[in-house]
């Protein structure tokens, strides 16, 4: 029975190819095997096989000619009579190649029904099909997870509409919505000049191994103004007010596993740099979601640096159980008149205190604002303990 | 013979004779349109059949039912079927008793009380019993009338049907139109029993009739119908009579002996109503004018019958199912 | 609204419809003065007599005839058919006759009757007493057939089987029996409308009678073991069909099984799937897939029967195959 050669499909994205050589002439016979001819694609260049023994009947392209995936190539005999037919056979492919093969995603065998002119068929479902026409995706870019490759709506590069939310994004959901219907928020804010402390900073970290960041200096900064202003570091309970006293800074962290606010006990307490050693390892566990009970919880004030994106002020909220939280934004170039009204070059970050008004007042409120503004201005100090 | 309470007058006589010219004509002239290629399908001709269907079907009351057969074109005639609506049937037309969804075979109107004719052999006789069930729940007095064929007599469902109308004292008449062919084999080599011999089996009361004599088909059926209706359970009545043509038009007849042929005509019904209306006092005359009334009737209706218009396909898909107010059909 | 068996409801439907329409009869073998040999029509004679309640002998061929020729004739003949395989018998009166009546007389007639049978298996009933051969009436233009799976929409569909002017194949489950459920005499199921008995968005199970069950289980499973929400969707009738809820529900999920008791080839669910490969193709995110019996007679064997029924395993398997 004749039957045809047909340029095989060796890459999903493939959608011709030209033969390289042909290795019979027609009238040569050949066993299960035995390669055929070559085929080059814009990767590589792969020698045929074939499954069956037969006889070359006829060329039809030669070596140089781009032929469509499926074209045919030639006629062979199986020397097994019956009705001549379009049926095409599967054919072996050897991956002997004579230019390094780039990594082809699928070698599809051309299949065995050949019908119409849809060659590079892609195996998807019908909605993955609607889906992808809608979004435009290509599919042919997509790599399907169902079988037999089948591409589902799932590997589609499309965000489920809705998400059901993770036990831990529904605790926080309910603390921060507590925090906002149960602590009478106002808020105090203030630019800050930090040209000293960024000074400061370069200085303290000259050859050393662990650096000072700049969130060190100013949680360095708000512990001594809760130590200046003892009667701010109280936060309210069901029990009452509380004074603590113990001048904690919690520090708003973001991570993969969500927000946390670990706390640096006692940061009124220390010089930067042993604020630094503290909160280094800290930060560590947090990225690896393994904070301890004792580092969470407790303190009045939390710190929220928002430096690191470009953002003028943040208003941050509370933390339950705490007092105060302090946003800070990034450090902005801004020009002021000096003394003599002329312009001068400062460096500033926008401050944001944000208080719970059954524990502080405006008066107090400010008072620390303007102390950490003061401990910000004056770093030199938080360097050593006083 | 039965008794008669009153004899047949010359009026209902002239009628019964005027169905039978009817039914000749109308089947006469269907034998030619359907040798023309004018008519789809199969048609069963009772050419020879007339005096069993004017004479059950002009004996049954008003509110009595009927169910008949694949030959049954007499019996729905003698039951007062609109002739144009019968012809336009045949005809597969718009304006057919059954608008065109069922043809010869099933040519019936309900509001007569023909509960249908049956392409299935044998599968009125039940229906009918049902009908006759519906008589006796509802007290109406009425009776249905299953006709059958003695081709009929092998089935199963008559056999059941004899004994469930008997066991439950039913108002059903099964009337058999024995013309001695099962189709195309002779009803001896169907069946090895006898209509007398089931009758007796199942205790109903059996009684034979010359089915070409009009009259006598008339008496008996009258007789039975009021047994009947006294509430006494069903009856057979067994019609000996002639099939003329042959199973359907277009049979050939091989299997028929040529010399039946002449026996036929001598057994014809209407030749032998005829004579007896002549010695009843009809002339000549009023026989002939009857005769050529039926078929000039029988050419109007066939004429409206081959320009009617072909039915509605879409109207077609309401008849499958009634109609629910509100409903999703 | 009363707890009750799935019989014991069918029975009150009976009693409730031929005391509303005195056009009602009830025949059968052993319907009357035995109550039916499941029971189901027990107390029907003492009720109404003789003449309303009526024990026919075993011709089922001319007992479903004489319900046609008696609807025709103005009587509402709800006719029993003891074992739903016993119907092989009457299929002249059910197909040829009761479905064709309406439609080859012109329109001009009605065939308001109903017949009652109990299909299905699990009780070693054996090969001939445990079929479920509904598709081959769903199959035929003319027929509506109706198969409940709970006490109430037996209780409300017979109701509306019998007030419907066409011929009604109304198939109990002879294991379903015994099912208990709550029901309202006052509610109104109409034929033609499925229920959706479980809401879910991850697939979609179509099924009827007995499989109901089936599904509701197997969806509990998937929904406690890997949190999948399953949708199953009662069909209550089967011919005609509620479509218009079973592919509304694939668009929602994209993905379908029907599933039933009856043999899979060529059945109730070969034509759902093949509608909802035309209608809804676009929404198919797996192929629609069909769970039902294989290819042989019911057998009897206990062993041989468990596992030739659609169980929650089943059930569970297709539902994995339809998440791949």
């Amino acid at each position: 029975m004749r039957k045809p050669f047909l340029m095989p499909k060796l890459g999903l994205t493939m959608t011709e190819g030209s033969i390289v050589e042909w290795k019979l002439k027609p009238g040569q016979a050949f066993d299960r095997g035995q390669i055929i001819f070559v085929v080059e694609t814009d990767k590589s260049a792969v020698d045929i096989e074939s499954e069956q023994s037969g006889v070359v009947l006829e060329i039809v392209h030669f070596p140089g000619k781009a032929v469509s995936v499926g074209g045919v190539l030639g006629y062979w005999d199986d020397e097994e009579g019956g009705a001549n037919s379009e049926s095409v056979v599967e054919f072996q492919l050897q991956k002997t190649s004579t230019v390094p093969v780039t990594a082809v995603d699928s070698v599809e065998v051309f299949p065995a029904q050949h019908q119409g002119n849809d060659i590079k068929r892609i195996v998807a479902t019908p909605f993955a099909r609607r889906l992808a026409r809608k979004f435009n995706i290509d599919l042919h870019k997509v790599s399907g997870t169902g079988p037999n490759g089948r591409i589902k709506a799932a590997d589609l590069p499309l965000g489920p509409a809705t998400t059901q939310p993770t036990a831990s994004q529904l605790i926080l959901a309910k603390r921060l919505v507590g925090a906002k219907q149960n602590i009478p928020h106002f808020y105090l804010s203030l630019e800050v000049e930090v040209s000293e402390l960024l000074a400061l900073r370069i200085q303290l970290n000259l050859d050393v191994d662990v650096r000072v960041s700049v969130n060190d200096l100013f949680v360095a900064a708000a512990g001594r103004a809760l130590l200046d202003c003892p009667q701010v570091d109280r936060v309210w309970s069901e029990d009452g007010i509380i004074r603590l006293g113990s001048t904690d800074v919690g520090i708003a962290v973001h991570s993969s596993q969500g927000l946390f606010a670990p706390i640096v006990r006692g940061a009124g307490r220390m010089t930067v740099r042993q604020i630094t050693e503290k909160t280094r390892p800290m930060l560590e566990r947090v990225r690896k979601g393994r904070l301890n009970a004792l580092e969470m919880g407790g303190g009045s004030l939390t710190i929220s640096n928002a430096g690191m994106f470009d953002v003028t002020y943040i208003t941050p909220i509370i933390n339950p159980g705490q007092a105060m939280i302090l946003g800070i934004g990034s450090v902005r170039e801004v020009f002021r008149p000096d003394a003599n009204c002329l312009p001068s070059l400062r460096r500033e970050v926008g401050v944001v205190l944000a208080c719970d008004h059954r524990i502080l007042d405006g008066v107090a409120a400010l008072n620390f604002l303007q102390h950490f503004k003061k401990r910000v201005q004056q770093p030199q100090l938080l360097t050593t303990l006083e | 013979m039965s008794d008669i309470e009153s004899p047949l007058s010359l009026i209902e006589f002239k009628e019964l004779h005027e169905t039978m010219l009817l039914i000749r004509s109308v089947e006469s002239t269907l034998v030619k349109v359907f040798a023309n290629g004018e008519v789809p399908g199969f048609i069963h001709l009772s050419i020879g059949q007339e005096a069993v269907a004017a004479g059950v079907g002009c004996a049954i009351s008003p509110g009595d039912t009927l169910a008949t057969t694949h030959r049954g074109h007499g019996h729905v005639l003698a039951m007062g079927l609109d002739l144009e609506g019968f012809f336009k049937e045949i005809y597969g037309r718009n304006g057919g008793v059954c608008r065109g969804r069922g043809g010869s075979m099933h040519v019936s109107d309900m509001s007569l009380g023909i509960i249908g004719a049956n392409g299935i052999v044998g599968a009125g006789i039940p229906i009918a019993l049902g009908s006759s069930l519906s008589f006796r729940t509802r007290g109406t007095g009425g009776v249905s009338v299953a006709l059958f064929g003695d081709g009929a007599m092998a089935e199963g469902v008559l056999h059941e049907s004899m004994n469930f109308a008997k066991l439950l004292k039913l108002p059903l008449l099964l009337v058999c139109e024995n013309n001695g062919w099962s189709e195309f084999s002779p009803t001896d080599r169907q069946f090895s029993g006898s209509l007398a011999g089931m009758s007796a089996a199942f205790n109903i009361p059996h009684e034979c009739v010359d089915g070409n004599d009009v009259e006598a088909v008339w008496h008996a059926c009258k007789g039975a119908l009021k047994e009947l209706r006294g509430g006494h359970g069903p009856r057979i009545l067994e019609c000996m009579t002639h099939r003329v043509r042959g199973h359907f038009e277009g049979d050939a007849q091989k299997y028929r002996q040529k010399t039946e042929q002449s026996l036929l005509e001598a057994a014809d019904p209407i030749i032998r109503s005829e004579y007896r209306l002549k010695e009843l006092g009809c002339t000549e005359d009023e026989l002939h004018r009857m005769k050529i009334h039926s078929e000039e009737r029988v050419a109007a209706a066939l004429l409206e019958a081959r320009r009617d218009a072909e039915p509605d396909f879409a109207q077609a898909f309401h008849d499958v199912h009634t109609p629910v107010p509100g409903g999703t059909l | 609204m009363t707890l009750m068996a799935y019989a014991h409801a069918v029975n009150l439907s009976l009693m409730d419809a031929l005391r509303a329409d005195d056009r009602v009869i009830v025949l059968g073998e052993d319907v009357a003065e035995a109550g039916g040999s499941f029971k189901v029509t027990r107390g029907l004679l003492e009720s109404y007599g003789a003449t309303r309640v009526i024990d026919t002998p075993i011709s089922e061929a001319t007992i479903v005839s004489a319900a046609v020729g008696a609807a025709m004739s103005g009587l509402r003949p709800v006719v029993e058919i003891m074992f739903m395989d016993f119907i092989t018998l009457a299929m002249d009166a059910l197909v040829n006759q009761a479905a064709k009546a309406r439609f080859m007389f012109g329109g001009k007639t009605s065939v308001p009757m109903v017949v009652r049978t109990p299909h299905g298996g699990g009780l070693s009933a054996g090969p001939q007493h445990s079929q479920c051969l509904e598709a081959w009436f769903a199959h035929v233009p003319g027929l509506k057939v109706v198969c409940p799976s709970t006490p109430q929409d037996a209780y409300s569909l017979l109701r509306s089987a019998i007030d419907d002017p066409d011929p009604v194949i109304f198939v109990e489950h002879k294991g379903l029996y015994g099912l208990r459920g709550d029901v309202d005499s006052s509610v109104k199921v109409p034929i033609g409308h499925a229920a959706v008995v479980r809401q879910g968005r991850a697939l979609t199970l179509v099924s009827y009678g007995a499989t109901v069950a089936v599904c509701l289980s197997a969806a509990k499973q998937l929904a406690e073991k890997n949190g999948i929400d399953a949708e199953v969707i009662d069909l209550r009738t089967l011919q005609p069909w509620d479509k218009a809820t079973v592919l509304a529900s694939v668009r929602k999920t994209h993905r379908v099984a029907i599933v039933h008791e009856a043999v899979q080839a060529f059945g109730v669910g070969a034509e759902i799937a093949a509608c909802i490969a035309e209608d809804a193709f676009d929404e198919l995110d797996a192929p629609v897939m069909r769970v039902g019996a294989p290819f042989m007679p019911v057998p009897f064997s206990r062993s041989l029967e468990k596992q030739y029924a659609v169980d929650e395993t089943k059930v569970v398997a297709a539902m994995h195959r339809l998440l791949l």
